[in-house]
């Protein structure tokens, strides 16, 4: 049988914390909302960098490819909230989540994935407001399309 | 050196940041950051930088960050969970960190940060030893949440074959179903008593021991 040791250290960063000064929790939370926000540019180009790299990464057909389509989803995961771009994060989280399954599986789609990096492009593009109708229906459509891609596949499939 | 009195212990449903009124002070805590991205990490720096810290140490590598590791006591860690490409990742820098017997940092709270995890590396997360882990984009409120937490919840740690890190349990619920799953747990069904029942002077007694002078 396995042992298990149970071990307590002396809580350090507790005793830092909790000295006298330091800056209220309040005002800690919103100097640090400030300072991303004064970093809001150079984030956006890295939310266009990624989104060019991942039409390039879906575009190629070598082995690497699919990692690279959940890497680039996975950068503008990082990125997009910050910028006041939550659908686009949203979608790119679901990028993240599909290209994920389909790697696991050892199945690809590329309408499915090409229908998530074109809304991706119209949420940049068109700068909705976040909970507009118009984003929603974005949503929708979006939802709409990877459904249909992927009963597609799934018919092929059984044909095949 | 007189121990700072304990605070009562918080769950992490309260830990909603509801006292803002009260402080915290990062100036003296050395953190390491470890991002590989250059952009994250000056997102990870101002966050830190806009709670106060002064001493923020960085790393964009699993080298990187083993050198620092190396070379100062580090009071937080904050890692992201995918590094460089072909090399190893946030996992196995937690892992590695657990497992090196460095003091006192091999003790230090981690929190790793990810803006997706697969499905391969669920089970890695859980296993790897660190504190949390938050989700991108980063929220400082809930960064905040985080460090709060683990300043003020001195977490035992738990070391077997296949496990070292802070204790994972947050609840105790008791055995699954009421069922113990060992020889001797004892059985959820209460028989009938088999002595008097104590009077309350023997309660009283169980309840408020007293000190015995010689």
């Amino acid at each position: 049988m396995s042992s298990v040791s149970y071990i307590r250290r002396p809580n350090r960063l507790g005793k830092l914390i909790s000295t006298p000064g330091g800056r209220k929790l309040a005002e800690a939370v919103a100097q640090a909302e400030a300072n991303i926000e004064s970093m809001r540019p150079g984030m956006l180009a890295e939310v266009d960098g990624a989104l060019d790299r991942l039409r390039q990464a879906a575009a190629r057909q070598d082995a690497a490819a699919h990692a690279d389509v959940y890497a680039c989803a996975s950068a503008i995961v990082g990125f997009a909230g910050l910028c006041h771009l939550k659908r686009l994060g949203e979608v790119a989280y679901n990028l993240c989540e599909l290209s994920d399954r389909y790697i696991e599986a050892g199945a690809w789609n590329t309408a499915a994935i090409a229908a998530h990096i074109q809304t991706m492009g119209v949420l940049r593009m068109a700068n909705l407001p976040e909970d507009s109708p118009e984003a929603e229906a974005v949503m929708e459509g979006l939802k709409t399309l990877v459904r249909r891609a992927e009963e597609k596949a799934a018919a092929e499939a059984s044909q095949g | 050196m007189e121990e700072p009195r304990a605070r009562a212990p918080m769950s992490l449903a309260e830990m909603s940041l509801a006292n803002l009124g009260s402080r915290i002070d990062l100036r003296k805590a050395s953190i390491l950051l470890v991002e590989p991205n250059n952009q994250a990490m000056d997102v990870l720096t101002s966050i830190f930088l806009g709670f106060g810290a002064t001493h923020c140490l960085k790393a964009s590598s699993f080298e990187e960050a083993q050198q620092v590791a190396h070379s100062a006591p580090l009071d937080l860690i904050a890692c992201e969970a995918t590094l460089q490409p072909e090399q190893p990742d946030g996992y196995e820098f937690v892992h590695w960190l657990r497992r090196s017997n460095l003091e006192p940092n091999a003790f230090a709270p981690v929190i790793l940060i990810s803006s997706h995890t697969s499905n391969r590396n669920v089970s890695r997360a859980r296993d790897c030893g660190a504190h949390f882990m938050i989700t991108k984009p980063l929220a400082p409120t809930v960064l905040l949440q985080r460090i709060l937490w683990i300043a003020q919840n001195n977490r035992t740690f738990v070391e077997c074959a296949s496990y070292k890190g802070p204790d994972r349990r947050f609840q105790n619920l008791g055995p699954p179903d009421g069922v113990g799953r060992r020889h001797n747990d004892l059985s959820a069904e209460l028989g009938d008593a088999v002595e008097r029942n104590m009077d309350q002077d023997e309660i009283d007694s169980l309840l408020s021991p007293k000190k015995v002078v010689r």
